[in-house]
């Protein structure tokens, strides 16, 4: 199977992540991966956020789907912890792209959110017009929500 | 088509489709199907435009209709490509031919696998290597395989090898420990790691199709691999010495009965078939005996009170069972006694003559009488003392004193310690008396301190005490070693009571001669002391069902054989166990047991060897004279075993 295949070197490429800003966490399924996000840009620093990226079976000529499975205060990603992604969109798939590159786009979505395409229009509304009262929020909200950062 | 070739796959070109991840062939080497340069193999192409979108991976173009770019190879340049992939796989393949090529020449110690010489004749099958009695008793056995070509007419005469496979090296190091320099069937055992050699499949960098092939198919680790030269200089013995000792370490820290001590248990035990089949009759005068007064069963020197000859080759002596580990060889000369045919009359004198069976002098029969007379007359003084805590070293000169007959000047006591008796017409059975194995490659010795027991004398109360035969060893240890043997032994025999009392079970049985000990043992002076010892004994007497009741003192012949009547008329599934046993022993005699005559045919079946013995006493070989005592003094769970050796003894027969 192709994408089994292709997702296997892709791990193997991974490799463990330590100290990098995502760590593979479990890949049981290869088809269904477990990544932990460590931002390490304000106001998303004090935590780290579980995602589950899947693999459709046809990866990687159709794209994988990402989900935020830690609470995030952020406009591009909705309270279902749906994202929007562009890279990943049905419609901008590069089979060539990568996880590591999806995730890496995924990162800097986080750090610099698209309050122009948004999930939650409050969230960019309050992102563009009071960035100082967003960042105090959305700190708290990592704070009480995300999970505990791994200390190596 | 053109024509794939399969693992192009090298590491210095990316050859590998982005996408799937699969070798790019060879004829999608040059395959680049959109502008951007991006390519894929040609499957993945084909995918995208007619399922997909169409549109390069890379840049998102629309596909052309043909590729951007594609030569297609020659056919010259397909052999080239082909040739050099060949080339490179020979080299591949060269390379790790010349990285094993030295592999050769290495034996690689196997830790679970366990190499013994010395088997008898009867002894060379797997499956009775593998029971209980035996090889099983130390562990799982995955494989047991007897090379019979290695017969070879040595002093021990021809015997055959086994290599015995375990599960786990434990097992296989208490094997070791415990049947190195065991002595049965007229032999004795060797036994130590087997080593084994890298398959040739596997030097040749080949695949291996032998189902369950010996040998190795990996790399194995340094520290047990050995060259020949390695094995020469006995770097090997280094290697399991060491993998022992770290056994035994274990074993203390466990706090468990130390595998030391399992294997001095066992070595009381002597196989009863090696009495039964023993057709040589030795007598073994050990010089390394004097350490194995260490051991209990050394004090348990037992004096027969039983006056019959069948029953007096039943009974083992284990005065010097033992020898201890820590324990150097004595260089005292090994001595065997050979019996001049000469004695044999003295079968027929009167029991109440008793020969301490260590002094291994062989007098003429007056003499020997004489000598009798007295050893018994002291050895009645001693018992009456009470003197199991005697030093056997001090006993001796008391002995030494008393008796004139103890010296060492026995002509036999130059003769060396394995050679086969020569007289082998004399009727009496020497027991073969328990041996050492020992850790050291000492020559274990016999000693078949059993004059009474090979002569049918019996009725003496008195206690053949086990104290003088010792003193020569020590005399002779005394000499150069730095130690006193007996303090060592003595210390040993501490250590070894200390741990029986508190261990209650035990991994390790005994071989099959226990019931014989036990029974000579009862019967012993000591045999308060002996019975503690053996009732405390966890190895093996578990699976003995009359371990823990009185076992019946056999006086005479018709006396064991009623025994053996009782247990089989009161017990018709004992009787079903050994017809079935019997069948499956002799499949090609009928057998069968009706439970109104079934006495009657155990009986046939026990005494035609035993009358055999009776009318060919004084011709026979020991061998058949030895069998019926086996009968009587085995227990039932021996039984097939015994069975076992009947056949043999009509083998020889027929």
């Amino acid at each position: 199977m192709a994408a089994t295949r292709r997702l296997t070197k892709e791990i193997a490429d991974i490799g463990k992540g330590k100290g990098s800003a995502y760590r593979l966490i479990n890949w049981d399924n290869i088809l269904t991966w477990k990544v932990l996000l460590v931002p390490e840009c304000v106001p998303y620093n004090k935590g780290a956020f579980h995602i589950e990226i899947n693999f459709p079976a046809e990866y990687p000529f159709k794209p994988p789907k990402i989900t935020f499975k830690t609470k995030i205060y952020h406009p591009n990603i909705d309270e279902k912890g749906q994202i929007c992604l562009p890279i990943i969109s049905p419609e901008n798939w590069k089979p060539a792209t990568k996880a590591s590159q999806v995730l890496n786009a995924l990162l800097v979505l986080i750090t610099s959110p698209e309050p122009e395409h948004p999930l939650r229009g409050d969230l960019a509304e309050e992102f563009t017009k009071d960035r100082s009262k967003f960042n105090k929020t959305a700190e708290d909200y990592t704070k009480k929500h995300a999970e505990k950062r791994p200390t190596d | 088509m053109p024509i794939q070739i399969q693992e192009i796959n090298n590491s210095e070109e990316i050859s590998d489709c982005p996408l799937c991840m699969e070798p790019l062939e060879v004829d999608d080497i040059n395959f680049f199907p959109c502008v951007c340069g991006y390519q894929i193999c040609r499957f993945c192409w084909h995918r995208i435009r007619t399922d997909e979108n169409g549109l390069c991976p890379a840049c998102r173009t629309s596909y052309p209709e043909d590729p951007a770019e594609f030569k297609p190879l020659t056919g010259s340049d397909l052999q080239k490509i082909r040739h050099e992939k060949r080339q490179k796989e020979v080299q591949r393949r060269q390379k790790l031919t010349d990285g094993r090529r030295h592999l050769a020449n290495m034996r690689v110690l196997q830790k679970n696998l366990v190499f013994v010489i010395g088997l008898s004749q009867r002894l060379s099958d797997q499956e009775i290597l593998k029971r209980q009695e035996y090889f099983g008793k130390y562990g799982k056995i995955v494989k047991v395989v007897i090379n019979n070509n290695t017969a070879y007419a040595g002093t021990q005469g021809p015997s055959s090898s086994a290599y015995v496979t375990y599960s786990k090296m434990e097992e296989a190091l208490r094997a070791i420990q415990s049947v190195n320099n065991v002595y049965i069937d007229g032999r004795t055992l060797k036994a130590s790691l087997g080593t084994t050699k890298y398959c040739s499949t596997y030097l040749k960098n080949q695949q291996c199709h032998k189902t369950d092939c010996m040998y190795l198919h990996e790399l194995a680790e340094d520290d047990a691999s050995f060259t020949k030269e390695d094995m020469q200089a006995g770097k090997h013995q280094d290697f399991e010495q060491r993998l022992i000792h770290q056994l035994l370490q274990k074993d203390e820290d466990a706090g468990n009965l130390g595998s030391e001590s399992i294997s001095d248990l066992d070595r009381i035990t002597l196989s009863s078939e090696s009495i039964v089949t023993s057709t040589r009759q030795r007598r073994h005068s050990g010089s390394s005996s004097g350490s194995h007064q260490s051991s209990k069963k050394g004090g348990t020197e037992s004096s027969q009170s039983s006056s019959s000859l069948e029953d007096s080759r039943s009974m083992i002596h284990k005065n010097d069972l033992k020898k201890l580990n820590s324990s150097p060889p004595l260089p005292l000369p090994h001595t065997q006694q050979s019996i001049p045919p000469t004695t044999i009359p003295s079968l027929q004198e009167p029991p109440n003559h008793i020969e301490d069976s260590t002094y291994n002098n062989e007098q003429s029969n007056e003499k020997f009488q004489k000598d009798f007379i007295s050893l018994a007359t002291e050895k009645l003084k001693l018992s009456g003392n009470g003197v199991q805590q005697y030093s056997p070293f001090q006993r001796f000169h008391q002995n030494n004193g008393i008796t004139p007959n103890s010296n060492i000047s026995d002509p036999f006591h130059s003769l060396p310690t394995h050679q086969p008796f020569l007289h082998n017409t004399t009727d009496t059975t020497w027991l073969s008396s328990v041996q050492q194995p020992q850790l050291q490659d000492t020559i274990p010795i016999k000693s078949s301190n059993d004059w009474e027991a090979a002569f049918g004398f019996r009725n003496i109360p008195v206690m053949t005490s086990q104290t003088p035969q010792s003193t020569k060893q020590e005399e002779s240890g005394d000499d150069d070693l730095g130690f006193d043997p007996w303090l060592e032994c003595n210390k040993g025999l501490a250590d070894l009571i200390a741990k029986e009392s508190a261990t209650s079970k035990s991994m390790v049985g005994t071989w099959p001669t226990n019931n014989q000990i036990q029974n000579a043992s009862q019967t012993s002076y000591f045999a308060h002391k002996t019975d503690r010892l053996i009732n405390n004994n966890p190895f093996g007497l578990k699976s003995n069902p009359y371990s823990n009741h009185e076992f019946p003192t056999y006086n005479n012949s018709s006396n064991s054989q009623s025994y053996l009547d009782r247990n089989l008329s009161s017990s018709p599934r004992k009787l079903t166990e050994w017809q079935s046993g019997l069948r499956a022993l002799l499949p090609t005699v009928n057998i069968n047991f009706a439970m109104d005559n079934a006495t009657s045919t155990v009986h046939q079946t026990i005494r035609q060897p035993h009358t055999q013995t009776q009318a060919t006493m004084s011709s026979q070989p020991s061998m058949m004279s030895s069998q019926p005592s086996m009968m009587s003094s085995q227990s039932f769970n021996d039984v097939i075993t015994t069975v076992y050796d009947v056949t043999t003894f009509y083998d020889v027969k027929w």
